[in-house]
This record gives structure tokens, C-alpha cells and sequence, in this order.
């Protein structure tokens, strides 16, 4: 298959980490903003394949709810070519291209599941294409995606790390949401059920001796001075628990890479951590936001004391 | 346990495997031709110079920074960092000295005080800088530049006698104490509004270093990038067109060209002749109708040819004395940019 690509890059979603970016500032700010946008959906995609009521050691699956709504009418005969009763996915690999208006993003796989009591794992290599419309309209899962295609299934011997679960998954799908917001895309708001809290929360933002507070858009507004063209990319991620059983802290690590108002190339490290309450419904609502800039590690001395 | 003089040993040969292992990464990041600005790293602070008198980082604004951290205990790194530092000092012109600071923040406030650290670092250059305070103000600075250091010796003091030291400082104590630390290597490179712009340390080429603090002296801000783009007025063929004896009015025509590369806007227009307006004739229901504007835009490269019926310049109440044949008229056009320009425009018969 012969794509006219304008940028190709490996990602590897263990740590959410886009290895390579594009030097040029328009390229990287569409690349962070398609990956973003497409990440979120794909995780959408792979959490909802793995089965809740088969996998009760997963008590944070129950927490777990995935708007699929529309899948099954757009992609119900693809999906049945998954195994039944998936209990976790691990993405190896994943890579974007970008041809004519189109995305096409290659995501291998191992999927583990078990079949008459015995546990199984395939790898799988799928490509699933994107239009352009990720970046511009909001998304709900099935529409973006023009076409998947099933490229490789092998078996594999069985693995068994029980953390790549739904919630693995619905942190992912949320971080990147939240990357394509804060890079001023809306069209998956949808995703982070945004509506309820994207008023409401409060934004601590530290950048050196600045520090500000208040609403996210008024927030954002003030940190697109410095980062005004460029993009995220997600570099770590964590959950820490709290005291209540229904609130965590989603820690982000995010590199940034771009050009202040007056053009001038700004890099950053950025620490995010978002408070975040699960309602009753299983619907996320943010809480609060403090980032934090902290010192890039650009050289490997960096960090060596003498 | 490591005795002092093993860790220092320990300390050095780590430090010179650091200098000669990272080189490659160094160069790599040095290409980049445009220094970047580090989000978050720096801002301004308060401390105390060598005359005791307090100060603000945003006292060096306008010139480039180059700041290190510290202390005067320090038997190798530091001394090390501030001959480095003399060197690269060294590389720079005299102009090129006076665009710059170069500072070292103590991170030993209890022990260096203001009038010590002074001394240990004008051993070194009679320009350099040392900042010291109050512990808050140096936990401040740490704090803004992410600084990462830790006392050794489990915060144990040790007699300073048993240091090598640069400049001691004066004291009778035989037995005083001092503390020992471990500290970064970073030496922060920033521009002439205290913003980071590259992290260096002492395995940097001095000649490259030398070059990134040029390239801030002479960076230029945005209001300086706007300062260079001007307008520049010039006219062809302008002339005013000699009016009948009994005339009260006349006109002038001619091509206005801005051949600058911002755009201007004609604001005014005046003469020794008469009261000047910038009319347009426009054709409205089959008639001339003349109307006066009140302003007009001039982009860059661009002309605004005066002619009949169309812009011109309407000259009022002419004054028949200066308006006559093959005789001279000032003209001043206005610009909002430009200022008044002045034209001698030669009287013409149609």
C-alpha cells in the first residue's frame, strides 16, 4: 500500500507517549491535535470491547461507562470478528499517517480472552481511517471513523497483566479528550460529558512566578499568550486514589512544544492533575485543575547533581 | 560511610565522566537556531548583592543573564563553574560584557553572607555577581528556577579549615563549621527579559555558549521587529495646475507611492497656497458630485494616483501671489506614521 504521507510517527500508548513530532509548528499542531482527537476515540473503541460481568476481579470496571451508542449500527459485523469475553487489551504499537485529508492509524494489539474456561491471547494489527471531521466536528464514536480494517490475527502466547482494563482505557479516552480541549478543540466534549463541570471547575495555572486562577476557558485564554501555536502530547499518566471512594486525581505529564504570541519557540513540561468525580450515573465531572510547569529535561546532565 | 575527601574525589571523577559523555546530546540540542523560551523556569526575585543592598532580578532587564547556583564551601564544582564562566566572559567583547550579567546565587545563605560571597566570586571576575539573602529569598529562587540541591554529610557540619577553599572567609574562629552540598549543574542563559532561553553547564562548548548570549543581545522583541517596518512616502509627477486670474480654486495631481513595507495613512494635507482637502469625484445619478475624505490608507507598495475626476487635491482660496506661473507651492502631506512631508510642487497649466 503506497501512502503519500506528510508525517508518519510511532506512538506507543503503554506511557501515552508520541515518540516523534513534526519540527515545523503547523505540522505539530495538527499532528498533536489528530493524534489527540483519534487516541481519545480508539480508546473509546478498545475499552468497550472488554467485557465487564466476565472479569469480576475488575472492581474498577464497575466504575466504567462507555457511550457506544452508535457502534453497533455502524460497526456491529466488524466487531463480531473480536474474541468473546475479552478481559484486557495491551496496544503495542500504534502509527499515523496522514494521506489527502484523511488519517489512517495502524493500532496493534494483544487481546486476551477466554474461551471454555482457558485463556487466550491474539495479536491483532488494525487500521482504522479518520476523516478530517475529528478536528472539527463533535465527535460522537462511529462517525469519524471512515473504514477499519482487520490486516493481521495471529495467536500469541498468553499474557496476563490484569491492568490493562476498561478503566485503563476510559482514563485514556478521557486524557486525550482533554488534550484536544485544552488545545482549543471542543469536538469531543461530548466524551468527557464537558457540558457538566467545564464552567464549574477551577484552573490553578503556575508558570514560574505567575500564578493565576479561575474558570478553564479564562484560564486557557491566559496561558495561550505563552503557548499560543503548537501542541500536547501526552507523556505520562497516573491515577491516584483519595480519601472518598468516588474521587481520584488524574496526574498528566504533557510535553509542549511551540511558539509564543510573538513567535518566539516556547517548550514546556507540563504537570496537570485533575480532581475528578465519578457521579452515580458513572459520569466524570472535573473538579479542579492545577498545572504546574516544571523544569524540561532537554540534556541527560540535567538531572545530575554534583 | 565516605569520608568528605572520598566523596569530593567521587564528585569530580562523575562530574568529568558528565562532561565528556553528554556532548553529543548537547550539540544536538545546540542546532536548534532559535532559542527557546522554558516555560515556567525562572522569574523574577529579590536577593542580596555584595553590598548587602537589595535588588530584583528585574534590576538586569534589558541585558542577558547568565546565572549559576552554588556556595562558597564548594572545593570543586563551583570554582570549576565560575573559571568557566570567566572563560566564556573572556570570549565575549567589551560591548558584548556590557549586555551581560553574569550572576551566582549562593544556595548556603547561613554561610555566605553577602560581603564573603562577593569576594569569592570577583576572585574569579571583577564583574561577576553574587546574590545572596535570607534563607526565604534563596528557598524562592530554588524554588522559581527548579533547582535541586542537598546537604551531604546527614546536615552535619564540618570545619571549614579542612576545605579547599578559594577565598576563606574572614574569620577568628579557628573551628568554624560550614556545610557541605550537592547541588545542580545547570547554568540557566537568559534574555533581556529574564526569560529562560537555554540551560547549559560547563561541558558547553565556550565558544558556543558565547554565541547563544549574542544571539540574545541582539535578538530583537516584536515591538523591535514592528519599529523596522516604516513606511516610506515618495511622489511622481505631483503638480498643481495654474488656475484662470479669477479663480478662487484649483487642484493638484500627481501619484502618492508608499514604498516602505508598512502601510500609512494620509491624515492631512496642507499648503502656502491656500487651504488644502483630499476630494474624490464620484459619479452619482449621472453626475459629478466632488466629496472631501477625511483620511486615506496607504499600504505598503501602494499609490494613490491623483487625476481628474477622481482623488485629487482641492486647493481653496488660492493665494495668486504664490500659485502663478512656473513658480513653486509647498505641499505638506501628513501621514499618520510618516509625519509631515514637505513637497515643492511646481505650478503647471493644463
Amino acid at each position: 500500500m503506497k501512502y503519500f504521507s506528510i508525517f508518519v510517527f510511532m506512538v506507543i500508548f503503554f506511557v501515552g507517549v508520541a515518540n516523534a513530532a513534526p519540527a515545523k509548528i503547523e505540522d505539530r499542531a495538527e499532528y498533536s491535535a489528530s493524534l489527540n482527537s483519534i487516541a481519545s476515540v480508539v480508546m473509546t473503541w478498545y475499552g468497550s470491547l472488554i467485557n465487564t460481568t466476565k472479569n469480576a476481579t475488575e472492581s474498577d470496571n464497575q466504575l466504567v461507562n462507555f457511550n457506544i451508542n452508535n457502534i453497533a449500527d455502524n460497526w456491529d459485523e466488524y466487531r463480531s470478528q473480536y474474541p468473546k469475553n475479552i478481559n484486557q487489551i495491551v496496544i503495542t504499537n500504534t502509527q499515523l499517517l496522514k494521506q489527502g485529508s484523511d488519517y489512517y492509524f495502524t493500532v496493534n494489539s494483544n487481546i486476551s480472552f477466554m474461551l471454555e474456561n482457558k485463556a487466550y491471547t491474539n495479536s491483532f494489527k488494525e487500521l482504522f481511517i479518520f476523516s478530517n471531521s475529528i478536528l472539527k466536528k463533535a465527535v460522537n464514536l462511529s462517525y469519524p471513523i471512515k473504514n477499519i480494517q482487520l490486516e493481521e490475527r495471529q495467536e500469541e502466547p498468553n499474557s496476563n497483566r490484569t491492568a490493562y482494563n476498561r478503566k485503563h482505557y476510559k482514563v485514556r479516552e478521557f486524557a486525550y479528550a482533554w488534550l484536544s480541549h485544552i488545545q482549543g478543540l471542543t469536538t469531543l466534549d461530548r466524551v468527557m460529558n464537558a457540558e457538566a463541570w467545564i464552567d464549574k471547575a477551577t484552573y490553578s495555572l503556575e508558570i514560574g512566578a505567575d500564578k493565576s486562577k479561575g474558570t478553564i476557558s479564562d484560564v486557557l485564554k491566559k496561558r495561550k499568550v505563552l503557548l499560543a501555536k503548537g501542541g500536547h502530547l501526552l507523556r505520562s499518566l497516573e491515577v491516584k486514589k483519595t480519601a472518598s471512594n468516588n474521587t481520584f486525581i488524574l496526574e498528566l505529564i504533557l510535553e509542549w512544544k511551540g511558539e509564543n504570541d510573538e513567535g518566539t519557540p516556547v517548550i514546556a513540561k507540563i504537570k496537570q492533575e485533575l480532581k475528578i468525580h465519578i457521579k452515580a450515573d458513572k459520569s466524570w465531572e472535573v473538579i479542579s485543575i492545577k498545572e504546574k510547569h516544571l523544569l524540561p529535561i532537554v540534556a541527560p546532565w540535567m538531572g545530575l547533581l554534583c | 560511610m565516605l569520608r568528605n575527601s572520598q566523596r569530593i574525589i567521587i564528585k569530580t571523577v562523575l562530574f568529568w565522566m558528565l562532561v565528556f559523555s553528554t556532548s553529543i546530546s548537547n550539540v544536538a540540542f545546540s542546532e536548534d537556531v532559535a532559542l527557546p523560551i522554558f516555560s515556567g523556569v525562572g522569574g523574577n526575585f529579590s536577593a542580596l548583592n555584595g553590598d548587602g543592598k537589595a535588588i530584583e532580578l528585574n534590576d538586569y532587564k534589558g541585558k542577558v543573564v547568565v546565572l549559576a547556583f552554588g556556595y562558597t564551601n564548594c572545593a570543586d564544582i563551583c570554582p570549576f563553574t565560575l573559571g568557566y564562566l570567566k572563560q566564556l566572559y573572556n570570549e565575549l567583547s567589551p560591548e558584548e560584557q556590557k549586555e551581560t550579567r553574569i550572576v551566582f546565587v549562593t544556595i548556603d545563605p547561613k554561610y555566605d553572607t553577602p560581603e564573603h560571597l562577593n569576594a569569592f566570586v570577583k576572585f574569579f571576575n571583577k564583574d561577576f555577581i553574587g546574590l545572596s539573602g535570607t534563607q526565604a529569598q534563596i528557598d524562592k529562587i530554588v524554588s522559581l528556577y527548579q533547582v535541586e540541591y542537598h546537604t551531604l554529610s546527614d546536615n552535619a557540619e564540618i570545619e571549614t579549615k579542612d576545605i579547599r577553599r578559594v577565598t576563606p572567609r574572614k574569620t577568628d574562629d579557628d573551628k568554624e563549621k560550614g556545610s557541605l552540598f550537592s547541588h545542580t549543574v545547570i547554568i540557566y542563559l537568559m534574555d533581556k527579559k529574564g526569560r529562560t532561553r537555554s540551560l547549559e553547564y560547563t561541558g558547553t562548548p565556550k565558544d558556543e555558549f558565547a554565541s547563544k548570549i549574542r544571539s540574545l543581545i541582539n535578538e530583537k522583541t516584536l515591538t523591535d521587529k514592528k519599529s523596522d517596518k516604516k513606511p516610506e512616502i515618495t511622489t511622481e509627477q505631483l503638480r498643481v495646475i495654474l488656475p484662470p486670474s479669477v479663480a478662487s480654486s484649483t487642484s493638484a495631481y500627481g501619484i502618492i507611492k508608499n514604498i516602505g513595507n508598512a502601510s500609512d495613512t494620509l491624515i492631512n494635507v496642507s499648503s502656502n497656497a491656500g487651504m488644502v482637502m483630499l476630494h474624490k469625484t464620484d459619479i452619482e445619478k449621472g453626475m459629478a458630485q466632488m466629496n472631501h475624505v477625511d483620511d486615506f490608507v496607504l499600504d505598503a507598495g501602494e499609490s494613490l494616483t491623483l487625476k481628474p475626476m477622481s482623488y485629487h487635491l482641492m486647493i481653496m482660496n488660492v493665494d495668486h501671489k504664490i500659485i502663478k506661473k512656473d513658480a513653486e507651492v509647498t505641499l505638506v502631506l501628513e501621514f499618520e506614521k510618516a509625519g509631515k512631508l514637505e513637497f515643492k510642487v511646481p505650478v503647471v497649466e493644463e
